[in-house]
Formats: structure tokens, sequence, C-alpha cells
């Protein structure tokens, strides 16, 4: 049932990913639910939902598959190994990781992806995009991390059946 | 344990590892099924804003309805008056054709989609239509609006097709000025300006005479957009770099925040090559 819940979170998180309204900007909701699970759960769960999470993010943009949950991976390490030195359950600990791990995230796929030349390298929209996405991180993370948290709790789906 | 944990990562970092080294056929057919399998509900949710957007704006303007009502009577009777002069002129442009031997044009037809998403990580410029190869929209395809052009197919499944925009630096568009026919590569800039998606036309003769304004159409080198499908105005020329071309500055027309429905230019199939292919899909079969 855990697992449903995450699974389902990860859709509607890709769905409104892909909403054709935000036309530059995008809220990293993918991200968030990754975050959620980084804060609250255990580190499995937190991997696979950054593997299945960096997966639907890839398949449904134009990025190689594999990008998003390296790093995806690789923010939901860092900050499940700082969780017992924050206040998972407050609102600014959100808003601030929200905002940091979201910069961070779009900094690592950007670098991934002007690696591989796969997007030019230009200075000036690498880092509006980066701080475009701090920005939305701010405010998507905590929403998400409510909306996740509810439906585990809905559900009965505790964090004791992912670990 | 600790073995165990060894183990553990050892499978992660090879999965991994392998997951970054797939196949473009591999990696495609995977997307396909994930693109597949959001679509439905993309069409839904699109479908279900777009109508309540339309909704509210017919509520709010429903003072302007007779105004609108009278002015577009106006242009249906002057798009007549142009219709039937158009038709006298076609039927010219058939008899001259004729007497050149021209070759005949190939038919195009447009296919309307819906605009049901967009690129999810903000690092292109994409759309996703609401039909793909079932509905014959392949890859290297003119998407265009009423405005004009807005981009090319790059990918498509079964019920998608992802769409670069012009205003993205990867998609480059050969174009030329309608006012001078001068040729120039057109490509995005990547973000808007004010509100505005703003192009670069590069790689325009030093000799040429552009001025501000001037209409920016395709050119129909390259194969994939075909010729004289709006693009935009010129908004200013300088020198480039270097100094050896001009390159100018191009807002585009059509209106890429906001899309809702595009067209997918495509070419009409050629009898020989349909049965060309029934018949290489027949030997195959058997």
């Amino acid at each position: 049932m855990a697992y449903l819940v995450m699974a389902f979170s990860l859709f509607l998180a890709g769905l409104v990913q892909a909403t054709p309204w935000l036309a530059i900007a995008k809220p990293p909701a993918l991200l968030g639910v990754v975050l959620y699970y980084a804060l609250v759960r255990g580190r499995r769960p937190m991997l696979v939902a950054a593997g299945a999470g960096g997966f639907i993010q890839d398949a449904l943009g134009m990025s190689p598959i594999g990008y998003s949950s390296v790093c995806f991976a690789l923010i939901g390490l860092i900050v499940n190994h700082f969780r017992n030195l924050l206040f998972t359950s407050r609102v600014v600990t959100h808003i601030v990781i929200g905002a940091v791990a979201a910069g961070a995230g779009a900094l690592c796929l950007g670098l991934l992806l002007s690696g591989g030349g796969y997007v030019p390298i230009d200075s000036t929209l690498f880092l509006s995009r980066i701080l475009a996405t701090t920005a939305l991180g701010a405010i998507t993370v905590p929403l998400i991390y409510r909306f996740v948290d509810f439906l585990h709790g809905r559900l009965g789906a505790s964090g004791n059946a992912m670990s | 344990m600790r073995v165990r944990g060894f183990i553990v990562w050892l499978l992660v970092i090879v999965s991994l590892v392998g997951i970054l080294s797939l196949g473009d056929g591999t990696s495609g057919r995977l997307k396909s099924i994930v693109r597949e399998a959001f679509a439905p509900v993309q069409h839904l949710v699109a479908g279900g804003v777009r109508s309540t957007r339309e909704n509210i704006t017919a509520v709010r303007n429903i003072g302007d309805v007779m105004a609108q009502n009278e002015r577009l009577e106006a242009e249906l009777v002057q798009l007549r008056n142009d219709v039937l002069t158009l038709k006298s002129l076609e039927q010219e442009n058939i008899q001259l054709r004729d007497q050149l031997l021209y070759e005949d044009r190939s038919d195009r037809e447009l296919v309307s989609c819906e605009v049901i998403a967009r690129d999810v990580t903000g690092w292109w410029q994409t759309v996703r239509l609401g039909k793909g190869y079932l509905s014959n929209i392949d890859k290297d395809m003119a998407v265009i609006t009423p405005e004009g052009l807005i981009g090319k197919t790059v990918e498509s499944t079964p019920k998608t097709a992802d769409v670069l925009l012009v205003s993205d630096p990867n998609c480059r568009v050969s174009v030329q000025i309608a006012r001078t026919g001068t040729y120039g590569v057109l490509s995005g800039l990547g973000v808007p300006e004010g509100g505005r998606v703003v192009c670069r036309m590069s790689f325009i003769s030093k000799r040429a005479k552009i001025r501000q304004g001037d209409t920016v159409v395709t050119s129909g080198l390259g194969g994939i957009f075909p010729q004289g499908l709006m693009v935009g105005y010129v908004e200013s020329v300088a020198l480039d770099a270097i100094g050896l071309a001009q390159q100018a500055r191009v807002i585009v027309r059509s209106e890429l925040s906001a899309l809702t429905h595009a067209f997918v230019v495509v070419e009409a199939e050629d009898p020989v090559d349909e049965l060309l292919r029934r018949r290489a899909a027949e030997v195959q079969e058997e």
C-alpha cells in the first residue's frame, strides 16, 4: 500500500510538472516527492522514489533516461544523511530544503545535459533557470510534502511498511 | 551485514550504469510506454482546464458578443469576396502550370492536434501534442498555428508527438526575408523577452538591405519546413561579431506561451511509396 501511495504521488507530480500552462518555469514536483521520502522515510524508499521519479521525468521529457534519477538520488541521499539535524516537520525546513534541493537538482541536471551536449552552454540561460527553479522549489516542496503526508496518513500506509 | 550492504550498493551502481548506457531504441521504447500511459490523463486535464477557461472568458466577454458578431459578419463578406477572386486566380495558375509542364505540387494536409503537455525539466522548449504516428505524424514535420510556424516534431509515439519550438536554441530553421528573398538561419534564444519570443536570424548576406518590420518566412530549404510559412518579423539588424554577415532579431508571430492547439503539416501519401510499403510488409509477413 505504501508503495502504491508513492506511485500515485509520483504520477500526479509528473502530471503537474508537465502542465502546458507553465511555459518555462517548471515546479520541481517530482523532486518534492523524493524529498518527502528523504526527510520522513528511510533510505530505501527514498532511492526507489528517486529512481522512479527520475525515470518519469526523463521519459516525459527530452533528457536521456537515467540523468534525473542520478540527480534525485544524490540530493535525496544528502538530505537523508542530514535529516536527524533538521526539524523535519516544520514548514520552514520544507521551504529551505525545497529551494536548495531544487536549485541543486537543476544545476546537477543542467551540468549533465550540457556535458552530454544536449543543451547549449549559455551562462545567462543556465543561471536564470536555476534561480527560477530554486524559487519554485520553495513554493512547491512544502505543498507536495503536505500532500504525500496526507495520503500516507489517510490510507494508513505508514513508513514502517517501506523500510 | 556489511557484505550485504556492499552487494546492494554494487547492484544499485551497476543498474544505474546499465540504465545510463541504454541504446536509443530501448530508451525510445521505454519513453513511449510512459508517455502513452500519461497521455489519456493529460488529454483529460488539458481539455477540462481549457473548457473551464473558455467558459469563464465567454461569461466575462458577454457584452462584447454583439459587437464581435457584427465585426465577424463584415469579415465573412470580405473573405467570401477574396475566395471568389482567389478561385479565378487558382484556375489561371493551373492553366499556366499546365502550359509550362510544371510538376504537380505535393498535396499537404494539416492534422489538428491538442497541446497536452510541455517539457517537464524546463531545459528544452517543447510541447507535446495529443496525436502521434497513428495519425500519420512522424519525426521532422513542420508544426504551425494560424499565426505561423511554431516548430518541428522531434519524437513520435502512437498517440503523442513532441514538438521542438522555434524558441529553443536547438531548433534551426532555414528562412528568408519575404520582401527581398534573402536567406538566413533562424534559431531560438531560449527565453522570452518581455513576453515576446525572440529568435536570431544569422548568416544574412552583408549586402542585403533588410528593414525593421520585414516579414520572415520559411525558405523551404532543408526539407522539413515547406516554403512560405510565416515565422515573424524583423525587429533589428546588425553585423555579427566577426563582421562577415548580418544577423537580425526576429519576433515570432505565434504566441508560444499559450498554445492550446497546433497543426502538423503532413505530406500526403505518395501512391507509389504506399504500394511499395505494402509490398514490403507482405513480403515480411510471408
